[in-house]
């Protein structure tokens, strides 16, 4: 056997080794949801593919009639090839399998995938959640993975498909089953919608009338015309996720937006220069409060807010509201001459990110409810208050199922300016108490999972979680 | 003391939440099956606490106990739970429970459950105001492994009315809420004081506390041969315990040892290090009849199942 060959086998062992230990199943008495058990079985009919493939291909190496510069220029790229995309695997695999279903907000999540799947155009969608070491909420973009996979099933051509619409979300291992911060997670299904909808291209005719509408327009360079494009394409898809999100789950997502970064310290501080500021490829907080309060006063939000809450929340998000956009500052370090253009450019077409969100929804943007569901708020705050989950609801003596929207806020508003109210009740409870309110706060948060789990129970008893039926047969016994 | 009537217990599900007299069952699935003449029929949940194989020889009821004795496990409704036998298991109702102030509840086994040998509550008792999914504690009494169905139907609640009269006092106890076990959606572990903490309440002072052992690494791996002969893996009576080399054979009968279960390879739990260097165990130990994860009946009780069942040994011989 040449050297070349040798080479190259021990290269497809150690392929073979990197796979198997990827698509390994190491824990199998965890539970996961039906859309990540999909994704670790195609990781696994993958794995399974590849080392047919492998298996192949070091026979025919092997073969006595393999040609050394054959294998130098054609064989041995394409373990580099597989490798590669296995690389990007890596990424998900382990994350996603230690997302089971005691480590995520099940129910929560089930409520979003089936509100997705009821979009135009997203009908069917799954939604994988995985666990991050960052303090962060992250989507990982398909069409990278894509642009990889295409090149891997060229070479592995029997194996199976990735998944189609199936948005990969990794949220902080901290906040486990928690509710209300993991309402960011809508903001990230704004990036699964943007880019499954194809929405960077309908922008980009947007993109280029917001450019060519600028003084300096004709004396850009390509490179600063892309530079631009990229800043706006950004910018843009970080707003309509946001305005996507409230679409989805109302203003309770601008409250975990406030608790997760923090925006109460950054806004008490007495330099504005944080709230304004632009990064390469985010907009400030006072332009995305902006549209949050714009996309709230669209849904009929903002009166609720307004006239019946008493959190001070809202104040900040007014107060975040009203500063001017001529305030916006963008200090680049890469183009410094084309950041103050390139921030009037996308101030001039940010309307059309609204008219986007119109479009995702359509007639199933969630608005303000007006009387129904001020009553539902009320009925499930009285119901928080007195340590009840509130998943069937009482009013004149009949029985009412609340909205999941109306629920969760209902409950996030309960946990901003009701919280005493439930622990005045209980024997020994001082608010005070650090311990004791953060036991309560967990509470709050898992009656209203509960109440979730339990809403989908009564909507349609036959079509559970995870997609299996009860069994309706249960025998009645006549004696105890 | 009267037992409540489906009719009262409706009427009761009808009330404000804002009345002390109001009763919250929720979810309740399938309303029409679930009622009979004085009782509520209440579904099993999908979360439990599945006792650990333990670090310790012993089980010690103080305050450090719940965060070391259970591992939680999620089963997803159309999935089961497998329930070893002569094992047990904590597991919760799936309906939310919240007692009216002037009623109290007790939570029996479903008679066809009973019949099975499952045991679903040990303490049945619930006080008025309670409010929460009632933790379970099943057992499997039983000789053989049981499967259980989340989402079936596993015990019946009898409420009472307790005669508390008209006080101011019991009209405004919805205010005055006992905060332990308050609330859970999960099954709880049991949350305990300290032995000395407890006594001392009664004037007992001097409390002969079991000392954990020191914790120097994980349970060690035991084997057990085909007859169930045990074997710890590890040297004992000196400073630093090493492990055994895994055996071949028993040094008993000659049969040949396992480490792991044979159907779901889960190995087989030893003593912690310290414990068995301690002799706080004796070097022999009872196997277990089940695996501890999957149910599956281990050699040895299969052994002596088809003895029991076939004492001529004819068991092997093809049937006609």
């Amino acid at each position: 056997m040449s050297g070349s060959v040798s080479d190259l086998l021990r290269d497809a062992a150690s392929l073979h080794r990197f796979i198997t230990s990827i698509a390994r199943r190491r824990q199998s008495e965890k539970t996961h949801r039906l859309a990540t058990e999909e994704f670790l079985n195609y990781i696994q009919d993958l794995s399974e593919s590849a080392q047919r493939f492998l298996q192949d291909f070091t026979q025919r190496v092997s073969a006595p009639s393999s040609d050394p510069d054959d294998l130098a220029r054609f064989d041995r790229p394409c373990l580099a090839t597989i490798r590669e995309f296995w690389g990007d695997l890596h990424e998900f695999v382990r994350p996603a399998e230690d997302a089971d279903t005691l480590s995520i907000p099940v129910a929560l999540i089930q409520h979003l995938e089936d509100e997705v799947s009821k979009l135009p155009g997203l009908n069917r969608s799954r939604l994988v959640i995985s666990h991050t070491s960052e303090l962060n909420y992250v989507e990982y973009p398909r069409s990278d993975l894509r642009f990889h996979a295409q090149a891997y099933d060229g070479i592995v051509t029997k194996g199976p498909a990735f998944p189609a619409k199936m948005a990969l979300i990794a949220m902080p291992y901290s906040q486990d089953a928690a509710l209300f911060l993991n309402l960011v997670i809508c903001h990230e299904l704004g990036h699964f919608a943007f880019e499954e909808l194809d929405f960077e291209r309908q922008l980009s005719s947007d993109i280029e009338d917001a450019l060519k509408g600028l003084e300096a327009y004709a004396s850009m360079s390509e490179p600063d015309l892309s530079w631009c494009r990229e800043r706006l394409k950004y910018w843009s898809e970080e707003i309509y996720c946001d305005r996507f999100a409230i679409g989805l789950i109302g203003p309770a997502f601008c409250f975990a937006y406030i608790e997760l970064w923090d925006i109460v310290a950054t806004a008490s501080d007495a330099d504005e220069s944080y709230l304004v500021e632009f990064y390469d490829t985010h907009p400030s907080d006072a332009c995305r409060f902006r549209e949050h309060s714009d996309q709230l006063k669209k849904g009929d939000w903002w009166s609720l807010l307004i006239e019946n809450t008493k959190s001070s929340y809202i104040p900040l998000i007014q107060r975040l509201a009203d500063i001017d956009p001529d305030h916006y500052v963008f200090a680049s370090d890469q183009k410094p001459h084309l950041a103050d253009p390139v921030l009037k450019a996308f101030i001039k077409m940010k309307p059309k990110l609204a008219d986007l969100v119109d479009t995702t929804f359509g007639p199933r943007l969630r608005r303000f409810r007006g009387d129904v569901d001020k009553e539902e708020i009320h009925l499930v705050k009285s119901y928080l208050s007195r340590g009840v989950v509130p998943s069937t609801l009482i009013r004149k003596r009949k029985e009412r199922f609340p909205d999941p929207v109306a629920l969760i806020n209902a409950a996030y508003l309960f946990y901003l300016e009701s919280m005493a109210e439930l622990m005045q009740r209980i024997a020994g409870q001082k608010e005070e108490n650090l311990c004791q309110r953060s036991k309560w706060a967990e509470r709050v948060e898992s009656w209203t999972l509960k109440a979730l789990e339990d809403l989908r129970l009564t909507s349609s008893p036959l079509e559970l979680t995870n997609g299996s039926a009860i069994e309706q047969n249960n025998q009645k016994s006549s004696q105890t | 003391m009267a037992v409540l009537s489906s009719r009262t217990i409706k009427s009761r599900l009808k009330r404000n939440i804002k009345d002390p007299k109001s009763l919250v069952v929720s979810p309740l699935l399938a309303p029409d099956e679930s009622y009979d003449i004085d009782s509520l029929d209440l579904r099993l949940g999908c979360y439990f606490l599945v006792p650990r194989v333990p670090a310790f020889p012993y089980y010690s009821p103080d305050s450090q106990s719940s965060f070391s004795f259970h591992r939680r496990v999620h089963v997803p409704l159309g999935d089961f739970l497998v329930v070893p036998a002569q094992q047990t298991v904590l597991g919760a109702t799936l309906e939310f429970i919240k007692l009216p102030y002037d009623v109290a509840g007790e939570i029996l086994t479903k008679s066809s459950v009973a019949r099975t040998f499952t045991v679903i509550e040990t303490a049945p008792w619930v006080h008025p105001n309670y409010r929460g999914c009632l933790t379970l504690e099943i057992a499997n009494a039983s000789n053989t492994p049981i499967l259980l169905y989340p989402g079936r139907r596993i015990g019946q609640l009898v409420l009472v009315e307790v005669s508390r009269g008209k006080s101011p006092k019991a009209l405004a106890a919805d205010d005055e809420l006992n905060g332990t076990y308050f609330g859970p959606v999960f099954p709880e572990p049991p949350e305990f004081k300290d032995p000395n903490q407890d006594l001392e309440r009664i004037g007992i002072r001097e409390v002969r506390v079991m000392r954990r052992p020191e914790w120097i690494g994980p349970p060690t791996s035991a084997q057990f041969c085909l007859s169930g002969h045990y074997v710890n893996n590890i040297t004992t009576g000196v400073a630093t315990p090493k492990l055994h080399k895994t055996r071949e054979l028993c040094g008993t009968c000659g049969a040949k040892m396992i480490g792991a279960c044979p159907n779901c390879k889960t190995p087989f739990g030893g003593v912690t290090r310290k414990a068995h260097a301690s002799r706080a165990l004796p070097a022999g130990q009872t196997p277990p009849a089940y695996c501890c994860e999957c149910g599956f009946a281990l050699p040895w009780t299969l052994q002596r199942l088809q003895t029991a069942t076939d004492p001529s040994g004819s068991a092997d011989k093809p049937k006609q």
